[in-house]
């Protein structure tokens, strides 16, 4: 049975027509064309789905989109402000920490969630915040080294 | 992957949820953190009409500790439950064993119920609905073989949570609710070693709370796990130990082992092997072989039976030394 629902998506209210059975990340990407949160593996694997939902990282294809109606979800498209990058974004583009960037979105996603919270995490505490995010291209060093700068350069 | 059609139910309190489940019966399942049963729904190994989020029931996520028992609700995300104070400073194998769960995500998704009930898991199972087409269903999809050992009657599907070893050796006991009354068991009778159904949990029977007894003074306990990729994986093999001693000898020993079979074990003969003893190099020896000799493996998912098992005593000795503070 179809439901209308109100998600929160990047402070935006959407009112949305979804069937129960579809997931926050086909509603994000099919219905609101919020296509930067990407699909891979679809089952919880890659973290390339990652989203943020009241402060938390957690996996858009393994949330059904009527469970999120109410809460705060942040995906990529809220990072950066008009032309300005958001601070993890720019230390990623600096730190050279992108292939082909597919891994990308949910990666700052993990490192924004960490970062909220945890301004200046040790190497340890951020690679344990981005062991759910699967980068195939390989090479986390970068990645590791970005969001380390971009905590060193909030505080 | 798409999930199939279902109607979405949100109960409010638990007794409206057991109501729910009471009356669907089989045609229900319930919803917690999603991170198991949406996967297994994606696979077409589970197509339920009904999904019964329990998520918008009041008072079953919280953690309260009167300082004899924690009392941690069922759908407390294993990322409260590493976080928590209490848990950290009365049942340290639980905080680690929490944190041992898949990776972050998982973490604030799942719960600490949600992971108790984890399905166990097989290579032959938990594949794509068309990857299942090309043979016979096997006995956990309903057919009359296991893959994993030919000749077998039963299911030897794992089980691979995290969490339930460690209660297990910090003695927990858990409150299972149902339309028709509720009842508290200890965790060790929740569990059969039964791939197929691995609990013994009443169809629209769930768990409310977890009640786990605070360590007695100078009881420590750990949780380790062996698994192939250290950011995110099931356990190959994990092993929660506690250990308490008093004038020198062994008061207390408990040691739980996740990963070998269709459910959980309790290692008993280690226990034995320690109770009452100066804990050294040698009696953790002792209850290492002890645990090495109960473990009987069959399936051979991600490694040999043989490996699974010496696994177990390497685990039981390195947990063991490190409670005994012996490394």
């Amino acid at each position: 049975m179809k439901r209308i629902i109100e998600l929160n998506v990047n402070g935006v209210v959407h009112e949305v027509v979804v069937e129960p059975q579809r997931t926050l990340l086909e509603v994000l990407r099919e219905t609101l064309g919020y296509t930067g949160t990407k699909k891979a593996c679809d089952s919880g694997d890659c973290g390339a789905c990652t989203v943020i939902i009241d402060g938390r990282a957690v996996l858009s294809c393994l949330t059904l989109a009527v469970e999120a109606q109410g809460k705060n979800i942040e995906t990529i498209e809220g990072m950066a402000t008009g032309d300005r990058l958001h601070p993890i974004q720019q230390a990623f583009l600096d730190k050279g920490a992108i292939q082909c960037g597919y891994c990308t979105p949910g990666l700052v996603l993990s490192a924004k969630a960490l970062l909220d919270e945890n301004p200046k995490p040790s190497r340890e505490e951020v690679k344990k915040a981005i062991g759910g995010n699967l980068c195939r291209c390989t090479g986390y060093v970068k990645i590791l080294d970005a969001i380390e700068a971009a905590g060193e350069q909030a505080n | 992957m798409r999930l199939t059609k279902f109607e979405h139910l949100e109960p409010k309190s638990l007794v409206e949820a057991c109501a729910i489940l009471a009356e669907h019966g089989d045609k229900a399942r319930i919803i917690a953190g999603g991170t198991d049963i949406l996967v297994r729904m994606k696979q077409r190994l589970v197509e339920p009409q009904f999904v019964v989020d329990i998520k918008r029931i009041d008072g079953i996520a919280e953690i309260k500790s009167d300082g004899a028992e924690l009392r941690i609700g069922a759908l407390v995300a294993l990322s409260d439950v590493q976080k928590s104070a209490a848990v950290r400073e009365q049942a340290p194998a639980l905080a680690e064993a929490a944190a041992a769960v898949g990776a972050t995500q998982l973490q604030n998704m799942g719960t600490i119920g949600g992971n108790i009930c984890l399905e166990t898991r097989c290579w032959y199972y938990n594949q794509t609905y068309t990857w299942r087409q090309g043979r016979e269903a096997c006995l956990k999809a309903g057919g009359s073989i296991c893959y994993m050992a030919k000749a077998s009657k039963r299911c030897y599907a794992l089980y691979s949570g995290d969490t339930a070893p460690a209660l297990l050796a910090l003695g927990a006991r858990v409150r299972l609710v149902s339309a028709s009354g509720e009842r508290t068991i200890g965790l060790e009778e929740l569990f059969v070693d039964d791939g197929k159904k691995p609990t013994i949990l009443n169809p629209g029977e769930l768990i409310a709370e977890v009640i786990v007894p605070v360590a007695a003074n100078g009881q420590r306990s750990t949780y380790l796990k062996f698994r192939r990729r250290e950011a995110i994986d099931f356990p190959i093999v994990g092993v929660a130990a506690a250990l308490g001693e008093e004038n020198g000898v062994c008061s207390k020993a408990a040691i739980a082992v996740t990963g070998v079979g269709s459910a959980p074990f309790v290692a008993k003969d280690s226990e034995n092997a320690l109770l009452g003893k100066k804990v050294s190099q040698e009696t953790i020896a002792e209850a290492a072989e002890a645990a090495f000799k109960q473990a009987k493996p069959v399936s051979d998912m991600e490694v040999s039976p043989a490996y699974r098992k010496r696994l177990v005593r390497v685990l039981v000795k390195d947990a063991l030394t490190k409670v005994a503070g012996l490394a």
